[in-house]
């Protein structure tokens, strides 16, 4: 039989699969003393802005862990988890919508793939990347940097030792980069088809800067990292710790409101995180993550009934974390900002 | 008491359990989990965190879990739901710079990794959960909230095109980012 052989190839190759043990008692204890800090700090800050990855990951009493406000607030266990393993179907449905795997390291900057998923008839699924600028060069960044409007600032100032190592930046796209003619996205049946859609951004797509990274090192591989992203007065922000961190609100010139937490905690030494926004004249964006729900769709007969894509922003969020420096060090840093 | 009694005596109890319960739960179900998380995500560490967020979900949630259903059940569900926020995650976080390590398939053959990323996280748990698992469609409705119809038909969908992609005599129906750029000349 057919399927048996498939399944037989499958398990065959599954099988082969090998998936360490390891002790997950040990790792939640220590999880929640030490909680993992994500590889990039854009998933830090926005994940607290628009999945509330602390509510997600627990902060409840038991797991001892603590939510700092940029109004100075600290809450114990009483931010409400998001429930997003127990959502309704609806909403199932459409966390289900972003499960296709799109790897926008193959991408060149400014071309964007979207990927629209048919299944049964219709649209099951759709997501969008956009490929972004990486650089190892301080020259290039700034002068990407002078050609966008929004004041995206960065360092004039290091501490000893710590040298530019990388910036990363992403693009949001205006409104009218998205007349491009629609491809029929129909299906007959039961068929199953994933249509694949390429857009290459019209010049000058380079000043719609959504996010920028910035990392520095030194030699002992201690780092700064500075993500800017555009944000919005109307998120609501937090930051989750461990109990042992603490958090303190400052006043710095140039910033609506600042926090600065730290864990004293670690073996390595202190460890800093700071926060800061600003305000900027109004942008509305195009997320490109979403251009999957362009009215593209709707031209092909695919019903799409989510919200809007176009967000609006008006304020830059900045989040730096560092591993090793002291205090002053930091603030020095943040003191020297300044947008090239 | 065997482990059969004590599972079912904690799918008694653990809505109105404690540590005691979370402690059993990661007994019982902890690594068949982090496997199961393992071929969804193909990447052994993000595995690790997603079997983590799960029994932390779990535990924070358990007043939601009805007391005499399948706990295994609602885990995989919990698990599945966790796998599926970490894909989405990497989706719109990709501009994670890539100073970490480089990305890796710890423990899954290149040949292997290569069809599984083929397939959506809804099929490639299916995959696993009916071959390796032995799980009966009713289950894995369950767990992925469709009809028993459905899962039987996706599951077989899937099977069609893992098995094909493995026997790599079905390349062609999957275009690679090289075609599609070719395609649109961008």
């Amino acid at each position: 039989m057919k399927f048996e052989q498939d399944e037989r190839i499958i398990k065959e190759h599954l099988g082969k699969v090998r998936t360490p043990e390891y002790d997950i008692q040990l790792a939640l204890a220590d999880r929640i003393r030490h909680p993992r800090r994500f590889a990039g700090k854009s998933v830090l800050i926005l994940a607290a802005v628009m999945i509330g990855i602390f509510g997600l990951i627990g902060a409840g009493t038991y797991y001892e862990w603590k939510s700092f406000g940029f109004d100075g607030s600290v809450s114990d266990g009483s931010a409400a988890p998001t429930d997003t393993s127990l959502s309704e179907d609806t909403e199932f449905s459409s966390t289900v919508t972003q499960e296709l795997s799109l790897d926008p390291s193959e991408l060149q900057p400014g071309e964007v793939l979207i990927v629209t998923h048919l299944q049964d008839g219709s649209q099951s699924s759709a997501n969008a990347a956009c490929g972004v600028f990486r650089t190892d060069s301080e020259q290039a960044l700034q002068d990407m940097l002078l050609l966008c409007s929004i004041p995206y600032a960065i360092p004039t100032q290091l501490p000893d030792g710590y040298v530019f190592d990388e910036a990363v930046v992403q693009f949001y796209a205006d409104a009218d980069m998205l007349n491009t003619p629609s491809e029929s996205l129909t299906v007959e049946g039961e068929q199953e088809k994933t249509i694949r859609q390429a857009i290459k951004l019209p010049d000058g797509y380079q000043k719609n800067i959504q996010d920028i990274y910035v990392g520095y090192v030194n030699s002992s591989g201690e780092f700064i990292r500075m993500t800017i992203s555009l944000a919005a007065a109307s998120w609501n922000v937090s930051f989750g710790a461990p109990d042992t961190a603490y958090s303190e609100k400052l006043n710095l010139d140039g910033y609506n409101q600042a926090l600065l937490i730290c864990d004293e905690s670690r073996k390595n030494g202190s460890y800093y995180s700071l926060a800061m926004n600003s305000d900027i004249p109004v942008v509305t964006a195009v997320n490109l993550m979403d251009l999957g729900r362009t009215e593209r769709n709707a031209a092909a007969g695919i019903e799409d009934n989510r919200e809007p894509f176009e967000e609006t922003y008006d304020q830059l969020a900045y989040y730096i974390e560092s591993s090793a420096i002291e205090k002053e060090e930091l603030l020095r840093f943040v003191d020297g900002l300044q947008r090239p | 008491m065997d482990i059969l009694q004590e599972k079912d005596l904690l799918d008694q109890t653990f809505a109105d359990g404690g540590e005691a319960e979370l402690g059993l739960a990661i007994e019982f179900y902890g690594q068949p989990l982090l496997r199961y998380c393992h071929n969804i995500l193909c990447d052994y560490h993000e595995a690790q965190d997603a079997v983590q967020v799960t029994f932390l979900k779990a535990y924070e949630n358990r007043t939601k879990y009805r007391n005499g259903t399948s706990l295994s059940a609602w885990l995989y569900r919990i698990a599945y739901h966790t796998c599926i926020d970490t894909i989405r995650r990497k989706t719109l976080f990709f501009f994670t710079p890539a100073s970490g390590a480089p990305k890796t398939h710890t423990g899954i053959s290149d040949e292997l990794f290569e069809a599984l990323s083929r397939l959506s996280a809804m099929e490639r748990s299916l995959i696993y959960g009916r071959i390796m698992e032995e799980r009966s469609y009713r289950e894995l409705a369950e767990i992925h909230r469709i009809t028993e119809a459905a899962a039987r038909k996706r599951y077989e969908r899937a099977r069609k095109k893992l098995a094909g992609l493995l026997r790599k005599d079905n390349r062609q129906e999957e275009s690679s980012i090289v075609d599609w750029r070719n395609q649109h000349e961008i």
